[in-house]
């Protein structure tokens, strides 16, 4: 039978479809990913993930990074109930005095505010010569605390000190700190994130009621209003009304405004650029998505196409962290344990040109750490983001870790990165018998271990080439050239190419059709790649090349199942009982 | 999210993969790192053969090295090193000998019949002076004592530990004489270790962990304070099958085993929260709380070195409860009878 010339799939600017079956999604698209990015429309290993230091305890509630004044950025981690700080680069951390929260709270929160004003004993306030940057800590049970980078205090929010008053979920926008406690919130005074008197001197409100316990609060990316979400219902609050005395005058000051969206996790709103993103019962939503589904009869989430992930998820979202870092997306997610064992990563601009659109995509899941909470800085006039990890593996008698992620080596630790593609599928309308497949590979440094499988429509994987590429890593003026001039140019090895192609198909000793398929190994309508590597490595194209099937122009007589006991594995192995 | 809005059920591949893999060499060979929180050691990784001589892996089993004290029978912290060798008529021992090569007769004394120069003193016990074996290994007892463990034959594995000194000044040298005890027991494989480096102030002891060939799926321990007379099943059903036990040492204060599977690739077993030295990894404890109900699983748990309190690590922290009775720990311990003092559990 004539060979079919090949089907190509290339430029994966779809991203990843694990919504729909790997036969349905279009051929710019790939089934799954792991550990791979997709910008420019190669899937290739993602960036890395270098580890910092460990904190020791068994809990980790949280953390941030701030800047205080004219100083370096501090990284704050909550264990166990105690504050740990460290200056970048956040390799030494001290337990911060005269502050403890509950040790078992499962979140601890923090909020960077800016102080510009003092209250005085007489109720009058005071400008500052220079505000103050600090930290708001909070527990959900315990007394507040205030960090301004050396100095930690407990609030008290009783009179006369009109301090922070307990809670959890706190923003700072338009200049006060909002701070809820179950269904209640509170407002700090104007530019005094730490006091909370003006209800008391002004008569107006001391307090606002939500429809049931706040789960999270997030400014809109406009800083117009400010979001605050239960379970499930968001409500809107127009924050930048400085004039509290308006608060009660102006109609619609707190307005529910999605009253069948809420969200799940506090650590899921995010806002990137000028959209919010934050995680419902149903999947993650923006306020596009959720705008769209209050006036239809339609749950809009953006999420379908990371289902395949997100079908493992725990009952409890309540740790889902959410992250943004450029044009991506992150969120880290319970996916398969209680801990955010999977990251989704979205790239909003997989292209990114001047020229062209572009669309969201998802790149799909990253493994190997279990993020907490996402922390993003500036240092250096470079933005770089961090994570706490509680990981599955202890290092220095710890599984509370700190991570830089996004590192250009795209190596874990300076160790290769294991990631995982699996392609759409080529279908025929006829059977098809698979004969090899041809791909193009870019982007190889250093060593590079590669694994190929093929799948039918049914059945297992079945591996089909296994090998090794070495392409040198370093620069010239290394090793390999010992002598230099002094107008030698110093050269980084460029990652490398190759055309490879795997063994031609055979079925011996694949074993025998399995339960789904009275077929041999290796015959079926359509077919899928899966590829499995470590270290530096890009997928540029797949080629398949398949041959129709003589055997296929006729009917059956396909005897019932009734007395069979068949059973197939989550990886398709058929299983004869 | 419910599962029910799932559109189709994909076929999976598992990707095992956990970032500090490269860490621990453990990417080499899937599925790389596995943890199994509830073994004592509780971080299990296979790796590739190395040719490299120098690799931990190609470690000799006639050469041991190990930490111990600056003089004989003095407490920790010990940093000299001493090693113990199987030379051509026996195993010969000393202090601050390095790079031995075989059979190296011409070092040390005699095991043990050393004469160390500096500081001046004469170390006698008998040990094994005239034995020619296929593995040794040596470590110090609580009393920074020496021991030293032989295979006495394929399948019996014999162990000689200082039980007490005598010390006697004779000019110039003083002279210290060490009372030695022998046992001897089924086992093939070992590795001999003072875990008294982990918690010095704890009371830990001199430990050897060893295999059996009718079980090459678990390791078994026995320790000095119980005078090595009780046998411990340390990790079992162990998802590799192990061969042969290299050594035994600390690494980052984790424990450490190195070891090769039955294909030859290298494994190494390392502990996570605690130093496995009673701990049963499937022992079954009967918990309840004082209030709530707890869903998530127990990660571990394990019975402290000192038998007063049993520790419980669940998803929200970790636990210690005091122990009324010390648990009786035998080879049956399928239930561990314990019962706690009230009003302590948190």
């Amino acid at each position: 039978m004539p060979k079919n010339p090949g089907n190509v799939m290339s430029n994966w600017l779809g991203g990843c479809n694990s919504l729909l079956p790997p036969d349905k999604i279009l051929r710019g698209q790939y089934s799954w990913l792991i550990n791979g990015v997709n910008r420019g429309g190669i899937v290739q290993t993602r960036p890395g993930w270098d580890f910092i230091a460990s904190l020791k305890g068994e809990n980790c509630q949280g953390g941030i990074i701030f800047r205080p004044d004219n100083s370096r950025s501090i990284m704050l981690i909550a264990v166990d109930g105690l504050i740990y700080s460290a200056q970048e680069p956040f390799t030494d951390f001290m337990q911060i005095a005269g502050i403890q929260f509950s040790k078992i709270a499962p979140i601890i929160t923090f909020q960077q505010v800016l102080k510009n004003v003092k209250l005085n004993a007489d109720g009058t306030l005071m400008i500052l010569k220079v505000p103050v940057q600090m930290v708001v800590i909070q527990d959900g049970e315990n007394r507040a605390a205030t960090y301004d980078g050396n100095v930690a205090v407990v609030q008290k929010s009783e009179t006369p000190f009109f301090g922070v008053p307990i809670g959890l979920w706190m923003a700072w926008t338009s200049s006060r700190l909002w701070v809820f406690n179950g269904s209640r919130g509170y407002v700090s005074d104007l530019a005094s994130p730490d006091t909370f008197s003006e209800n008391t001197y002004l008569a107006e409100r001391s307090n606002f009621e939500l429809p049931a316990k706040v789960t999270g609060v997030i400014p809109t990316a406009d800083e117009k209003a400010l979001l605050v979400f239960t379970s499930t219902t968001t409500t809107a609050f127009q924050s930048n009304i400085l004039d509290r005395a308006q608060w009660g005058l102006t109609p619609q000051f707190q307005q529910v405004i999605f009253p069948s969206i809420g969200c799940v996790s506090g650590r899921s709103p995010v806002n990137q650029y000028g959209l919010t993103w934050w995680f419902s019962r149903a999947g993650l939503v923006n306020l596009n998505a959720a705008s769209y589904t209050l006036h239809n009869s339609q749950m809009f989430t953006l999420d379908g196409e990371m289902r395949r992930s997100a079908r493992l998820f725990s009952p409890n979202q309540g740790t889902i962290a959410g992250a943004f870092f450029e044009n991506y997306l992150l969120y880290s997610v319970p996916a398969g344990s209680r801990y955010n064992e999977h990251t989704w990563i979205a790239d909003q601009s997989p292209v990114g040109q001047a020229d062209q659109g572009a669309p969201m995509c998802w790149v799909g899941i990253w493994t190997g750490a279990r993020p907490v909470q996402w922390m993003k800085t500036e240092i250096g006039g470079r933005e770089r983001i961090f994570f706490v990890a509680f990981d599955s593996i202890f290092r220095e008698h710890s599984q509370i870790h700190i991570w830089e992620a996004f590192k250009d080596d795209r190596r874990d630790n300076d160790g290769r990165i294991f990631a995982q593609m699996e392609s759409a599928m080529i279908i025929a309308p006829e059977l098809q018998r698979f004969l090899y497949a041809e791909i193009e590979l870019t982007e190889i440094l250093d060593i590079v271990d590669l694994t190929i499988y093929v799948g039918g429509k049914k059945g297992p994987w079945y591996k089909v080439s296994e090998t090794t590429f070495q392409a040198q890593s370093g620069s010239i003026g290394g090793p390999h050239q010992l002598i230099l001039e002094k107008s030698t140019l110093l050269l980084a090895y460029k990652p490398q190419s190759r055309e490879y192609k795997t063994e031609e198909f055979s079925s011996q000793d694949r074993g025998c059709a399995g339960v789904e398929s009275s077929d041999a190994p290796g015959k079926d309508k359509g077919f899928q790649l899966l590829l499995v590597w470590k270290g530096r490595m890009g997928v540029k194209s797949i080629k398949m090349v398949m041959e129709e099937d003589a055997s296929t122009d006729s009917g059956a007589c396909i005897p019932a199942e009734s007395d069979e006991v068949n059973i197939l594995t989550d990886t398709g192995e058929s299983i004869a009982v | 999210m419910n599962r029910s809005f799932q559109g189709y059920s994909p076929r999976t591949h598992p990707l095992l993969y956990n970032s500090l893999m490269p860490e621990y060499g453990c990417e080499e060979l899937p599925p790389g790192l596995q943890v199994y929180g509830s073994m004592p050691f509780a971080m299990i990784c296979t790796l590739k053969p190395t040719s490299d001589p120098s690799s931990i892996f190609n470690a000799s089993s006639l050469i041991s090295y190990t930490s111990g004290p600056g003089r004989i029978g003095l407490k920790m912290p010990w940093i000299r090193q001493y090693a113990a060798w199987v030379a051509t008529a026996g195993i010969r021992y000393g202090a601050e000998i390095y790079n031995i090569q075989l059979p190296s007769n011409n070092l040390g004394g005699p095991s043990i019949n050393y004469a160390e120069p500096n500081p001046d003193f004469i170390l006698r016990g008998d040990y094994y002076p005239a034995t020619v074996t296929a593995h040794v290994d040596t470590s110090f007892t609580k009393l920074a004592l020496p021991a030293i463990a032989i295979q006495k034959t394929i399948s019996t594995i014999e162990l000689k530990y200082g039980i007490s000194k005598s010390t006697a000044f004779v000019p110039p040298n003083l002279i210290i004489t060490v009372q030695v005890q022998t046992v001897s027991f089924e086992g093939s494989s070992f590795a001999l270790q003072n875990n008294g480096f982990f918690y010095p102030q704890d009371g830990s002891d001199l430990v050897i962990y060893y295999l059996k060939s009718s079980n090459r799926n678990a390791i078994f321990a026995r320790f000095e304070r119980d005078a090595f007379a009780a046998e411990y099943k340390v990790n079992e059903d162990t998802p590799v099958n192990i061969s042969r036990l290299i050594l035994s040492r600390d690494e980052d204060g984790e424990q450490v085993l190195y070891a090769k599977d039955d294909q030859g690739n290298n494994i190494t077993l390392r502990s996570a929260v605690y130093v496995p030295l009673v701990g049963k990894d499937k022992g079954t404890y009967n918990i309840s709380f004082d209030s709530g109900t707890y869903y998530g699983p127990l990660r571990a748990t394990s019975i402290l070195m000192d038998k007063t309190k049993l520790a419980l690590v669940v998803n929200n922290g970790k636990y210690y409860s005091p122990i009324k009775k010390p648990p009786t720990i035998n080879e049956d311990q399928a239930t561990l009878d314990v019962s706690f003092d009230s009003g302590q559990y948190t």
